[in-house]
């Protein structure tokens, strides 16, 4: 369990790393915390060629209120997420999923631009930001596109981030005082990766916005489940919602038993929020 | 409700060097010019070899490149000690040479400067399979057309045999309830923190190896490797000081030692090889994978009066160097704590393209309690009594005692010889909360109480070495033929000793884990710790104390009977002081000294051995668990365990290893299996999928001693080691089996598969909504 060779450099500046980007495309790979390439390096799933350490490049790291967003620097560790006082009162619906995200080793490290961009089916990170609708800015040396977070994930461990780009920065919307929020996922242990997580947030004029995680391979945004009703009224967009998800099936789940999770979590988050 | 803390006893010396990161394991261990080995492996299930060619490994760079053929001594095996007589012994060779049969077999070994080097180089040597088919199941195994593993095997049985007992068929005709269920205990490993491991250092002037590895039986390493390298044991010394836990993983030699050792020997220069976990979890040896078919049959009172069965252990691509011993032993314990008159059981050992399959703590013993606590349970609801009244009518009470063992695996001897198996049932049903009734909570979870026995056969193997010595200084090393991987034996035999001899605690140090300190020992498994180790200890400890009040009697002029050793002075029995010392009478009877009689030192040596080798042990115990009945999640919120150590030598240790083994068994119930798919491919290469038990699972866990001596050995100890995991798994079956439907059976089939998964807890509980009979 041991990498293959690699080099590795370590720019200071973020025009820095995009030049590097530029130049040596796929055989790069941009390493932040580490938290999930270090461990395929070291199985030698993954042998990248040149690692591109952008630990320091301080402008890519940090959260600040920008109008009505917040905007979280790619950098930015998942343990500075949960010690934010700007997104414990702006994005609450983040500040309650990232207690669920691995264990407090790996918040120490993991960065929320690392989880994104790695893609994983169960991230509550990615969960969090396709039910907030958050926009995710790439940047290359070309110049920079914003993609919607509902639009980045196409398939397990699959985004649209092009080899020579960087995700350098994701704008959240913020809430308005008064949203109430849930979140809920099944696993079999503390810390590890749900087979099946839901997310939902309240607006106080009692618009909602509701994720499933895990069920599929991507997170789904459940674009029905628009306005608050009764538990008996939303019940069938509930069903509809679960049954529209290309569920996986795998060695932890089947397809079925990853819908029964996601619907017992979604339900209960629509409870609680509605409450 | 735990013991109390005996503030006489110690605490463990050993934790100061274990936690501040001083212990010295295998990976700690770095001499000049040492070089590193890596193997490289199989990765399908089940291939031809047709070529491998090291050249692009050695033209890179690589040290040494050895494959079967740079092995003079391919065509040798390592010594299998354990023999059951129908077993058709099949060794895998030390490297493979035409054949690969699981993922994970060792195929070369690749040497390099540095561990990076290595892997990369093992990733050049290139091995030519053609694949085969492979046997991803025993039932695909038994399948008329299967591919036949081994010439040897015919039918891809490995070994079979039967235990019959009265007339089961006759006896189950005549049953008032019967009972038939399918269980499967699926495959799991020992899974040390420290992975196995080992430093080997070939002297080519004295032609003599030394070796530091991560082992639990440092004696039967030295024996084969001496056998294998064709060199005199005593040239051989194997050294395991500190070992980062066993499990069973670990008690038992390896080809890879060899292999390592080897080609210390070709190099001229020591060669480390640590196994990682990816490598770990495929080549280190598996256990449980034993399948039952079981029909229990009872009176109209729920008195059992006949069991007929078929068990299928799934052995993997070998008879490994334990044998078949945990299919022995299963079948063997299949009555448990039980009198069952009647026994019928047939059993399969069904080779597969998997890791050979050897022993985890309780080797056996968990597998056999899994059946048949749950078939209790059934039974009860069908008799229309408590899970507790059953055990009460069926259980060994102190009136039958001593009661023969009806299946005598452990020896012809074996009998339950003291204990009060019943009042530890009632005394569990009492304390643990058994008796409340399964409810719903507010979070609309169903809970409920679910109780089972498990009876550890502790001190499996007989015979262990022990040897006293005190210095002109009076202090007194005690030397083991033990290891220890952790369990505190260096407080414990330092504590016998200490009585035994009449000195003070602190005087005493122990020493283990070294070939080079005894000509003989065994080593820690099936815990004999303290019903074998610390009996030799005491042993030993106890001649030598006559010894010394002999001398003493001669110094002083007096009958030996009239003295007694306090604090290492020899007292007067009256209680008056003499100003003899252990010291002073070590320095007497050394060379020039008064005493001196043509020993050198002041000693005694004992083998400790025992008419009965098994000293049994009864656990009972007693979970509580909530189910979301929409998704079949579940979680453990309380757990009691009601045991019956002996004498605990020291109150915290015995509680540890209880603790530890429970979590250990509630890991093995919930979470833990090592998973092929058809094709002999690995599906749980890491601790991603291999699912381990962490802190966060583990519920509140408390203790309750019972204490009777038993007569099979003179400190009156029981084993413990394994106490804590034989019942757990039917303790979280049947509880979650009662919080499903605490009246009806039928639904419960989906959980007799363990580790029980949320999805298995789902269907139970959709089985019972909807009334589904079995």
């Amino acid at each position: 369990m041991k990498p293959e060779a690699f080099e590795m450099v370590r720019p200071t500046a973020i025009g820095e790393v995009l030049e590097l980007l530029a130049r040596h495309g796929g055989a790069a790979k941009i390493i932040a915390g580490g938290q999930s390439l270090v461990p395929m390096m070291n199985l030698r799933i993954a042998s990248p060629g040149i690692l591109i350490d952008i630990n320091r490049v301080a402008d890519l790291s940090g959260i600040r209120r920008d109008a009505d967003r917040v905007r979280i620097g790619t950098l930015t560790r998942q343990r500075e997420v949960l010690a934010s006082d700007i997104v414990a009162r702006d994005l609450p619906l983040l500040a309650l999923a990232a207690t669920h995200i691995g264990h407090v080793q790996t918040r120490a490290r993991g960065t929320v631009g690392g989880s994104l961009a790695h893609a994983d089916p169960s991230a509550e990170l990615a969960l969090v930001m396709v039910t907030l609708g958050a926009d995710l800015i790439l940047r290359s040396h070309a110049g920079e596109r914003v993609v919607p977070a509902r639009d980045f994930f196409q398939d397990a461990l699959v985004t649209v981030l092009e080899p020579e780009e960087l995700l350098a920065e994701i704008s959240i919307p913020v809430a308005a005082p008064g949203t109430r929020v849930a979140f809920k996922e099944y696993a079999r242990r503390h810390g590890d990766f749900a087979i099946a997580s839901a997310a939902v947030q309240r607006a106080p004029s009692g618009a909602l916005l509701a994720g499933i995680g895990g069920v599929g391979s991507v997170p789904h945004f459940c674009r029905k489940l628009n306005e608050s009703r009764s538990m008996e009224a939303l019940a069938p967009v509930v069903a509809e919602e679960i049954a529209a998800i290309d569920a996986m099936t795998d060695r932890q789940a089947s397809a079925d038993y990853r819908r029964t999770l996601g619907e017992a979590a979604l339900t209960d988050c629509l409870r609680e929020v509605l409450a | 409700m735990s013991a109390p803390r005996d503030a006489n006893s110690p605490l463990r010396v050993e934790d100061k060097r274990l936690l501040t990161g001083k212990a010295k394991f295998a990976d700690d261990l770095h001499l000049d010019r040492m070089v590193h080995a890596v193997f490289v492996r199989s990765p399908h299930g089940h291939a031809e070899i047709l070529g491998i060619d090291p050249g692009p490994a050695l033209a890179a760079g690589a040290l040494a490149v050895l494959t079967a053929k740079d092995l003079p001594f391919i065509g040798k095996t390592l010594i299998s000690r354990f023999f059951h007589p129908s077993m058709r012994t099949v060794l895998p060779k030390l490297l493979a040479t035409d054949r690969v049969r699981f993922v994970g077999e060792a195929v070369a070994l690749v040497i390099a400067e540095d561990r990076y080097a290595a892997e990369d180089l093992a990733a050049l040597v290139e091995v030519e399979y053609r694949e085969l088919p492979a046997l991803g199941s025993a039932e695909a195994a038994l399948a008329p057309a299967a591919v036949q593993l081994h010439p040897e095997w015919p039918g891809n049985v490995a070994a079979t045999f039967r235990h019959d007992v009265g007339e089961a068929e006759a006896a189950m005709a005549k049953a008032v309830h019967r009972v038939k269920r399918s269980f499967n205990f699926g495959r799991q490993t020992a899974l040390p923190l420290e992975t196995r491991g080992c430093v080997a250092d070939f002297d080519s002037e004295r032609q003599s190896l030394s070796i530091w590895i991560s082992t639990q039986t440092h004696y039967n390493v030295r024996n084969n490797l001496a056998f294998l390298l064709d060199m005199p044991e005593y040239n051989v010394r194997v050294v395991c000081e500190d070992v980062g836990g066993g499990f069973g993983g670990k008690s038992r030699p390896y080809a890879e030692e060899v292999v390592v050792s080897h080609a210390s020997r070709v190099l001229g220069r020591p060669v480390k090889w640590i196994e990682d976990r990816f490598e770990s979890l495929q080549a280190m040896t598996h256990s449980r994978a034993i399948a039952w078919e079981v029909e229990f049959g009872c009176d109209a009172e729920g008195r059992l009066v006949a069991l007929k069965g078929r068990m299928v252990a799934d052995i993997g691509a070998y008879t490994f160097t334990s044998g078949i011993v945990t299919a022995e032993v299963a079948s063997g314990q299949c009555a448990g704590p039980y009198k069952i008159p009647n026994i019928g059981i047939e059993v399969l050992c069904v080779g597969t393209n998997k890791t050979p399959l050897a022993t985890y703590r309780g080797a056996g013993q968990p597998e056999a309690a899994l059946p048949l606590e749950c078939m209790l349970d059934l039974l009860a609801k069908e008799v229309g009594i408590s899970a507790a009244e059953i055990r009460l009518r069926n259980i060994v009470a102190p009136a039958d005692m001593p009661y023969a063992q009806i299946i005598p695996y452990g020896g012809p001897k074996c009998r339950f010889e003291s204990g009060d198996f019943p009042e530890m049932v009632r005394r569990a049903a009492d304390r643990s909360g058994y008796h409340e009734r399964p409810e719903t909570l507010p979070t609309g979870e169903s809970t409920a109480w679910g109780l089972a026995c498990g009876i550890e056969s502790t001190g499996f193997i007989g015979f262990e070495s022990a040897k006293v010595r005190i210095d002109v200084f009076g202090n007194v090393t005690v030397w083991s033929g033990m290891t220890s991987q952790g369990q505190g034996q260096a407080t414990t035999y330092a504590q016998v000793c200490a009585e035994a001899l009449g000195v003070p605690f602190e005087k005493v140090t122990v020493r283990m884990g070294d070939t080079q300190l005894m000509a003989f020992g065994r080593g820690a498994f099936a815990s004999r710790g303290a019903v074998v180790g610390a009996n030799a200890v005491a042993g030993a400890a106890g001649q030598l104390k006559d010894k010394v009040l002999a001398l003493a009697g001669t110094l002083l002029q007096c009958p030996a009977e009239t003295l007694d050793v306090r604090q290492g002075q020899i007292h007067r029995k009256n209680g008056e002081a003499t100003p003899i010392t252990l010291a002073s009478i070590a320095q007497a009877v050394m060379p020039m000294g008064p005493l001196y009689s043509g020993q050198a030192s002041l000693e005694q040596e004992l083998i400790f051995d025992t008419e009965q080798t098994l000293t049994f042990a009864l656990s009972v115990h007693a979970a509580k668990v909530a189910i979301d009945r929409r998704t079949g999640f579940y979680r453990v919120m309380d757990y009691y365990v009601m045991h019956d150590a002996g004498r605990m030598l020291n109150p915290v240790i015995v509680e540890g290893q209880i603790v530890g083994g429970v979590v250990d068994g509630l890991g093995c119930a919930t979470l833990s299996e090592i998973e092929y798919d058809a094709q002999g491919q690995l599906l749980t290469g890491t601790l991603a999928d291999y699912l381990v038990i962490t802190a966060p699972e583990v519920p509140r866990i408390r203790l309750d001693h019972m204490e009777t001596r038993p007569t099979t050995n003179a400190l009156g100890v029981r084993g413990v080691g394994e106490g804590g995991v034989i019942p757990a798994p039917p303790a979280i079956v049947n509880a979650l089996a009662r919080a499903i439907d605490p009246a009806g059976i039928g639904h419960e089939t989906p959980l007799f598969h363990v580790p029980v998964n949320p999805e298995a807890v789902l269907a139970a509980c959709r089985k019972a909504a909807k009334g589904v009979a079995a």
